[in-house]
């Protein structure tokens, strides 16, 4: 327990940093939020205050600080303003929307990317020194060292534009409609995104995996189940792998992170309309609220995510429990 | 004597690392040298639009002329550049942090805490927001990337260090009077300093990637040609004008000096390996 | 005339790292374990060859090593050229092993039931329940509480986890259990208790017992019979009084000189503390391995290399002094 309390302590520290970072980057950009606003033509005087005004900004840096702390934490749901961009829509309701999306996307590659990840690495420790196990091996190499937007671009050459197969973009037809055609087409359009991203994490995964494997099939009880007589399949998967994916999930938080920045760019090839390409669109046309609330998200979902790790860790590691 | 260990593992490098110093040493001397022989330059637009690859065009023309060769052998030493010394910067300051913060316990909790918050940061919409706030200089990418990228190689050097620590010789050095500095550098460093190296080729290939990711996002000018921007356009044309070869050739590039170096650096970590531990 | 239980015919085993040079660990070992209930212990130091002979008996040798020539014939057949079927069959029904150090032996993320259970559910029909009833027992047997059957290798002490050990190795009655210095790790007293343990269930269950060690003195009242090894071969074998009080081989002689030095001179065994290697002269390369260090070398030992023959009635010593 005290393991999940540190890791705890660790999260919300990280967070309320991470929180504070929100506040002050998109206050150094030079030029004021307005002045952004009007993308660059010369606004009277008159209706930059206004502006200035209606978003909170010529109130003092400290009362704009606690506004936004309270907003976001003792308010529910947390607020974040009004974005510039769609207005007049509020950040909370967009990133409402597109949440789901990108949750969606993350957690069927990542549940894809570990089944693959670990039965290829399962049957590699079964076939050693094999071609499976050196194909496995530089694939998973290749798969690292490729720009997960490019593969996404070429998945859509090869099967939206040329085959024909699959949509090109968007996260779901416009005329889906609603019941089972909807949920279909959802699936149809996810197919290529999901590819690509369970090809970017296998090929993260799949290393740290093996290295793990690799060292758990020279210890000694390894051996001794050899020694028992145990078939090479018990072995493999009740004695390597189950030990082997202890340490990887561990890092399953930092990974996280790097995932986020592939999700963002998946998500912005395929038109894909989550919280990623959201945040693409906030960034670039300087939407700060909508900056603020999206960086908030994201990196809820990186510190959520790494938190699931350590209960997953204490819960499959009996050595954390008692 | 130590020179005599480098020149022996580099004899006795895998066939991997070797094909991979072959593939990157190839892109090099494209980007370095490509640029006094090909004959079009890469701004030059041409009547020959829409070109498949051919002779006179190797990896075909986009939807302007531009021979796509040439933008790539122009347009890549903004990458490079960036890649390697922002890796560079990354891995000497992650060598630093990860030793001190390995050997001295009490700084541990504030180094070990500072690289937790930055790796848990989303760090591409943070370059985008930078990208977008300042003028995009290749200085101002190298700092966010060395910023960006330092975590992950402390954290491996640092668990490198604290089991170098607990050998019984480094005890034995302490104990003959040695200054934790000559330790320092003396012993721990040589022992940790390999797996550097290691983590140093591998960030270059992911700082070579993040760099075209944010080209392609359009952050900076996508007017100016590099890899990042050449995918930026064929992505809105190439596709309903058929120009497969547009994504391809650029993409193809940029995977395969990833993946070069990748091959270096994963198999130089599978040496060191016997020691690393999680 | 049945055959032997155990015949181990000129084994030799080498190791083969890479870009290291070869190194031959065990070099044309015979020997036999005649039947059951026979109780041999192997006695050398580190290097000889011993551990590599208790993973050879069971095929678990793995690369850098490997069996270079010879034969392992358990009850007639020879466990090297078996299918990995039969091997697997072979492993644990009839010959199971109990490890040095029982912690690194056990799954960390098994319980230690667990662990009985799937060996007997892995070689019978068993079902999971009757395997977890009969795992309880076997644990019990040997001193665990059936309020622990469900507890993790971490939780118990090194004794305890070496008694699971047990239990594991007897869970399907083999005809033979090699145990390879199951006891090097613990301290002086649970070291008592489980080699009590072992000689215990060794005669209720009428195995066989090839006991490993470097430590002669823990051989006294728990094997009959003692093999001394150096250098990758057997250089004595017989009763273990034989061996003790009137040793033929030379470096038996050395070996029993330095225990009687170090213990009480009452006769009564006590711990050898054997000298360290790199103070001594190295193995020969030519004729016995023995010669460099031997007082009673002569022309012929550095030259020809002694077989193991019998001197007298059951007594084997691999020796020229013995061999005219």
């Amino acid at each position: 327990m005290d393991f999940l309390k540190k890791r705890i302590l660790t999260a919300v520290a990280v967070f309320f940093v991470a929180v504070n970072l929100d506040f002050i980057l998109p206050r150094l950009a030079p030029g004021t939020a307005a002045e952004i606003f009007a993308s660059g033509t010369k606004l009277p005087q008159h209706t930059v205050q206004l502006l200035n005004a209606r978003f909170g900004l010529d109130q003092p840096v400290f009362v704009q600080y606690y506004l936004f702390m309270k907003n976001i934490f003792a308010t529910w749901p947390p607020y974040f303003g009004v974005s510039y961009n769609f207005y007049p829509s509020t950040v909370t309701y967009l990133i409402g929307v597109r949440l789901p999306w990108t949750l969606l996307l993350i957690g069927t590659s990542f549940v894809l990317s570990f089944y693959l990840s670990y039965l290829l690495a399962a049957l590699s420790a079964l076939k050693r020194g094999s071609k499976f196990e050196f194909a496995a091996l530089y694939t998973s190499i290749v798969f690292w060292a490729v720009p997960g937007f490019w593969i996404g671009l070429i998945l859509i050459w090869v099967f939206a534009v040329y085959l024909g197969w699959l949509p090109v973009f968007g996260n779901v037809g416009f005329d889906a409609g609603s019941g089972l055609n909807f949920v279909l087409s959802v699936i149809y359009h996810a197919i290529l995104p999901v590819v690509t991203l369970t090809l970017v994490v296998f090929g993260q995964l799949y290393f740290l995996l093996r290295g793990a494997a690799q060292e758990a099939l020279k210890s000694d009880y390894v051996l001794a189940a050899k020694a028992r007589g145990l078939r090479n399949q018990v072995i493999a998967f009740a004695y390597i792998m189950r030990n082997s994916f202890l340490p990887v999930i561990s890092l399953l938080g930092y990974s996280m992170a790097s995932l986020i920045s592939v999700v963002i760019a998946v998500e912005f090839v395929f038109g894909y309309t989550g919280l990623g390409d959201l945040v693409v669109d906030a960034v670039i046309t300087r939407d700060y609220p909508l900056i603020e609330g999206s960086f908030f998200f994201l990196t809820l979902i990186v510190i959520v995510g790494g938190l699931i790790g350590d209960v997953l860790m204490l819960r499959l590691d009996p050595r954390l429990r008692r | 004597m130590r020179i005599r260990r480098i020149s022996r593992s580099i004899k006795n490098a895998s066939l991997a690392a070797k094909v991979g110093s072959g593939i990157v040493l190839a892109i090099f001397v494209l980007v370095l040298v490509g640029p006094f022989f090909i004959p079009y330059g890469p701004y030059d637009t041409s009547s020959v639009i829409d070109s498949p690859p051919t002779l006179a065009h190797p990896f075909g023309t986009d939807y302007l002329g531009h021979d796509i060769m040439s933008q790539i052998a122009w347009g890549g030493d903004s990458s490079l550049l960036v890649g390697i010394a922002s890796a560079l910067g990354a891995a000497l300051l992650g060598l630093l942090v990860g030793v001190v913060s390995g050997y001295y316990d009490r700084l541990q909790p504030l180094l070990d805490g500072g690289a937790d918050i930055i790796l848990t940061f989303p760090s591409l919409p943070l370059l985008i927001l930078f990208g977008s706030m300042f003028p995009v200089t290749d200085l101002l990418i190298t700092g966010i990337l060395v910023f960006v990228l330092w975590p992950p190689i402390s954290r491996s050097i640092r668990a490198q260090v604290m089991s170098v620590k607990s050998r019984p010789y480094i005890e034995s050095a302490k104990v003959s009077g040695m200054t934790n500095r000559e330790i320092l550098t003396r012993l721990v460093i040589p022992e940790v300093g390999p797996i550097a190296i290691a983590y140093f080729v591998l960030t270059v290939a992911a700082a070579v990637v993040i760099v075209t990711v944010l080209q392609f996002l359009g952050v900076g000018n996508p007017d100016i040609v590099s890899w990042g921007s050449i995918l930026y356009w064929s992505q809105q044309f190439a596709f309903y004008r058929g120009d497969w070869w547009w994504i391809l050739a650029p993409g193809l590039i940029i995977t395969l000096l990833a993946l070069g170096f990748a091959l270096i650096g994963f198999s130089v970590e599978e040496i060191m390996n016997p020691r690393l531990r999680t | 005339m049945c055959a032997d239980l155990l015949k181990v015919t000129d084994l030799t085993i080498e190791y083969a790292p890479k870009n290291r040079p070869s190194k031959t660990a065990i070099e044309k070992l015979s020997f036999a374990v005649p039947s059951s209930g026979y109780t041999l212990g192997v006695v050398g130091e580190s290097g000889s060859g011993k551990t590599t002979l208790g993973l050879g008996i069971m095929d678990l040798i793995e690369p850098p090593g490997r069996t270079v020539t010879g034969s392992v014939e358990f009850m007639g057949r020879n466990i090297l050229s078996m299918s990995p079927a039969e091997l697997r069959r072979y492993r644990w029904q009839e010959v199971s092993m109990v490890f040095q150090s029982a912690m690194n032996s056990l799954n960390p993320v098994k319980t230690v039931s667990n662990h009985i259970a799937e060996v007997i559910t892995e070689h019978s029909d068993a079902t999971k329940s009757e395997a977890k009833e009969k795992s309880i027992r076997l644990l019990s047997d040997v001193g665990i509480n059936r309020q622990r059957v469900n507890d993790y290798a971490h939780e118990f002490s090194g004794g305890m986890r070496q008694r699971v050990v047990i239990a594991m190795a007897l869970a399907l009655s083999p005809k033979l259990l090699i145990a390879d210095e199951p006891t090097s790790a613990l301290d002086v007293v649970v070291q008592e208790q489980i080699l009590g343990l072992i000689k215990e269930k060794v005669s209720e269950y009428g195995l066989s017992l090839l006991f490993i060690t470097h430590e002669i003195s823990i051989l006294d009242g728990l094997v009959d019979n003692v093999a001394v090894m150096f250098a990758g071969e057997i250089v004595e074998m017989s009763t273990i009084d034989n061996v003790v009080f009137e040793p033929l081989h030379p470096y038996t002689e050395m070996l029993i000189d330095s225990l009687l030095t170090v213990g009480s001179n009452s006769g009564k065994l006590s711990k050898a503390m054997i000298p360290t290697e790199g103070l001594r002269s190295p193995i020969a390369a030519v004729g016995c391995k023995y010669s460099n260090r031997c007082k009673y070398a002569f022309d012929r030992c550095k030259n020809e290399r002694p077989l193991l023959k019998e001197a007298e009635f059951g007594r084997w010593v691999a020796c020229h002094k013995y061999n005219k």
